[in-house]
């Protein structure tokens, strides 16, 4: 499958290209979520990935914008509806931030279990399922697509 | 400190004058990018990427434009706590400029 996967930390970013690699998967790997527009524009992605909380960039701020440049901000839920509205079929948002620290994060406990389905695509919140690497705790991006991948095959066609 | 100079090409000018003054400090050490402790950068945007890229770097940003430059700079000084400098290029309100800081630093032992 073709993967889009946006994550700004580069230990998951480069984890997830690894692991999905090795199971046969082509990765385009994004650490600035305004790239991926462009990406998306005239390209198939059969899934995409996201992280949920990431710096906020300058894009088209002026200086009230820009005074939130960097700040952590839920990104992964409008990506979400954007690229599934743009035709990609199974699309997830899976977070490392512990629900107690963020509320982006606790507003995940909403969303969790839930398969939602955006123009025909399937597209899943989660907590993020991690494991252990020289690197520390990265996510475990494979089995991420692989409850995604699942959930989709359970939908009622 | 091992720093590295980022500025880009509209200040390759300002690059050259500061790996001089840089180097009339001996705490210095003028390296690349991806052995650098610090990281000179001129544009809050470009300091954005550093930052996500490297969780251990810091940035020092100069302020080379209008205000937007230090709402940005600001801003990501807040985000990322402890690892952003903000410093002038010019002296403003009495606040240290870029050259004072880069002759007065002293690495602490």
């Amino acid at each position: 499958m073709r993967i889009l996967l946006v994550d700004d930390s580069r230990k998951h970013r480069d984890a997830g290209v690894a692991d999905l690699s090795a199971l046969g998967h082509e990765v385009v790997a994004l650490r600035d979520y305004s790239e991926v527009a462009k990406v998306v524009r005239g390209e198939r992605f059969d899934v995409a990935l996201l992280d949920l909380l990431m710096p906020a960039e300058a894009m088209t701020l002026g200086s009230a914008g820009l005074a939130h440049l960097g700040e952590s901000f839920a990104v992964g839920y409008p990506l979400a509806v954007y690229l599934a509205a743009r035709g990609v079929p199974f699309v997830a948002v899976a977070t490392d931030t512990n629900h107690h620290n963020h509320p982006a994060s606790a507003m995940m406990d909403w969303l969790v279990g839930d398969v939602v389905t955006i123009n025909g695509g399937t597209v899943m919140f989660m907590h993020s399922p991690m494991k252990s690497t020289s690197d520390g705790q990265v996510k475990d991006w494979a089995e991420v697509l692989r409850r995604l991948t699942s959930a989709g095959e359970k939908k009622p066609s | 400190m091992r720093i590295c100079i980022a500025l880009g090409s509209p200040w390759k000018a300002v690059e050259r004058a500061l790996e001089a003054i840089i180097g009339l400090n001996p705490s210095f050490q003028i390296v690349g990018q991806e052995e650098a402790d610090v990281i000179i950068v001129g544009d809050a945007r470009q300091a954005l990427g550093f930052l996500k890229d490297d969780e251990d770097v810091k940035v020092l940003a100069i302020l080379l434009g209008g205000n937007e430059e230090r709402v940005g700079a600001e801003s990501l000084s807040r985000a990322f706590p402890d690892r952003v400098i903000i410093r002038p290029a010019l002296e403003r309100d009495g606040e240290e400029n870029i050259v004072q800081y880069l002759i007065n630093y002293k690495e602490e032992v």
